[in-house]
């Protein structure tokens, strides 16, 4: 599991409700059973980019800056 | 010609006849709504069926083209879109009955464009639940049914749209790609699916998915059909600010046949387990055929390949959480289980994570342009495994045992990813009858490259001139 991961290794059923319940999940349903085994199975098969070297790397952001200066602060 | 061969024309011969009068849009659009009278309950193509306003609007098709105005190639074709594209005054479920009401009030800019060129909508094709997913399996609206074998997957998320045209239902669809929901039913169903480039189309008016994954694009049964529909839904939306201004050029020109001196780079991880030996076989004959026509053909090595499936999984599961958040806090039973689980899975992310897997995809978009200076394109199979049965938790492939999800989206990601175009193309049929996929990829912006070493296998095999028994 990421050590970036809310969820680490030691994550277990107490701290998966208190996760769950912080992300507004209703933690009475009976579906949190599976979803805590779920999560537990694929989220750490997304560890595998914790092995790049992502020194240096600036992250692939979409946010795309204004490309001229509003009319008012030209003038 | 009889109404089921009209059915099977594509839409480079269909329209020839419809300019020259040998055909109108309304015998067009009547033979194409025949067929899906005497198929669709086999194949569960359609969410939303429009036979009326088809029927009106090939009427006034028909009006215009004999008044002379005759507006292109598309003018008078049947068209299919997948229930994510907005048709002002028709209901957009995309897949859930959460939105079985809902009724937009303005057309996406596709639909607009296709509008314009003269297509006509027959209706609105099944998906998987808010097109997450890859099998095309959908409880709210019925599992959509492969043409080639009806107890099969069509693959999805496009599966409505791909065994509408795959089973002459429509001559043309529109799909969507986040994870290869373009490119994978169009190989399980046999047909010439095209993700373009991120931001070639925009996604103006389409239900958002991952919206830095979402890819609109083209499924024909030919890759001229494909690069007809390019020519019209391709460019600028200033609705969409990922959009490009590259001009757009004409994508069926490209369709020269040449591929000599083409330099294709078959990455050697593409062919590693688990690979069914049937797909394998069928995909390094194709690639053989290319070479035949003159193409340069090499192995080459991306072992950052691999990695393409956690960034992309990671990136998509945020921004899939992101927009369904407060839907799926309210009424998360009523989705699907796969797509409530995963849905909610996105919760557990850390924004840490998130940032990492930004990174990671500046660094393998980067090793993917340092690829594109060796190659013009890549080829490899498009999935490992033919269709599966309806229903299946897992699939073998070879001696190993998967997920369907795992299997189908082994070939997908680094385009989703990195946004660069890919396409699936016929390429053969297993031994079972179910069809193979070659998948080709290029650098950004080179659809026409693409389209032009797809027309060209194509043109040399006759793996798209063959019909479903249906």
């Amino acid at each position: 599991m990421s050590a970036e991961s809310f969820l680490g290794v030691e994550g277990n059923w107490e701290g998966f409700l208190s996760l769950a319940k912080e992300a507004g999940l209703d933690v009475d349903d009976p579906h949190m059973g599976e979803l805590y085994e779920y999560i537990r199975l694929v989220l750490p098969a997304l560890r595998a980019v914790d092995e790049l070297d992502l020194t240096g790397v600036d992250p692939a952001m979409v946010y795309l800056p204004p490309q001229s200066l509003p009319e008012q602060e030209r003038t | 010609m009889d109404e089921l061969d009209i059915c099977y024309l594509p839409a480079t011969e269909l329209s020839g006849l419809i300019e020259r009068k040998e055909l109108s849009p309304v015998e067009v659009t009547q033979a194409h709504l025949a067929r899906i009278e005497a198929t669709e309950a086999a194949l569960n193509s359609f969410i939303t069926l429009l036979a009326e306003q088809a029927l009106a609007d090939a009427k006034t098709a028909e009006a215009e083209i004999q008044a002379g105005n005759y507006r292109g190639p598309l003018h008078g074709i049947p068209i299919t879109l997948k229930d994510l594209y907005y048709v002002k005054g028709v209901r957009n479920t995309s897949g859930s009955k959460m939105f079985h009401d809902f009724v937009p009030d303005f057309d996406s800019t596709i639909t607009s464009k296709l509008r314009d060129a003269g297509t006509i909508i027959l209706g609105k094709t099944n998906t998987h639940q808010f097109a997450y997913g890859i099998t095309g399996e959908n409880p709210d609206y019925g599992d959509m049914h492969n043409p080639w074998n009806t107890e099969r997957i069509t693959g999805g998320s496009s599966g409505g749209s791909v065994s509408s045209v795959a089973a002459g239902q429509s001559t043309l669809t529109m799909g969507s790609d986040t994870g290869g929901s373009i490119r994978v039913p169009s190989s399980l169903c046999g047909l010439a699916g095209l993700k373009p480039t991120y931001g070639r189309l925009s996604r103006f008016g389409l239900t958002a998915l991952s919206w830095s994954q979402d890819h609109p694009g083209p499924i024909a049964r030919t890759v001229a059909d494909c690069a007809l529909l390019m020519n019209v839904t391709a460019g600028y939306d200033a609705k969409d600010p990922v959009t490009s201004r590259a001009q757009v050029p004409d994508y069926t020109s490209a369709l020269t046949g040449d591929v000599k001196g083409l330099r294709i780079g078959v990455p050697r991880e593409f062919f590693e387990p688990p690979l069914d030996p049937e797909v394998e076989a069928a995909v390094r004959q194709a690639i053989g055929v290319l070479e035949d026509l003159g193409a340069v053909v090499k192995e080459i090595s991306w072992p950052m390949s691999s990695y393409a499936t956690p960034i992309a999984t990671i990136i998509q599961m945020a921004e899939a959480t992101s927009y369904h958040a407060d839907l799926v806090r309210k009424r998360g039973n009523e989705y699907s289980p796969p797509v409530r689980l995963l849905l909610e899975a996105g919760f557990f992310l850390s924004a840490p994570q998130l940032n990492r897997a930004h990174q990671a995809r500046t660094l393998f978009v980067k090793q993917c342009l340092e690829l594109f200076q060796d190659v013009d394109v890549l080829a490899g199979p498009m999935t490992p495994i033919t269709a599966h049965t309806i229903g299946a938790d897992e699939v073998k492939v070879g001696a190993t045992t998967i997920t369907p999800r795992a299997a189908l989206t082994r070939y997908t990601r680094p385009y989703n990813l990195s946004g660069f175009p890919a396409m699936s193309v016929p390429c053969g049929f297993s031994a079972e009858g179910m069809p193979i996929g070659l998948q080709l990829a290029g650098s950004p912006f080179t659809e026409e490259t693409l389209l032009r070493a797809a027309h060209a296998y194509e043109q040399a095999t006759d793996w798209h001139k063959r019909r479903p028994p249906l």
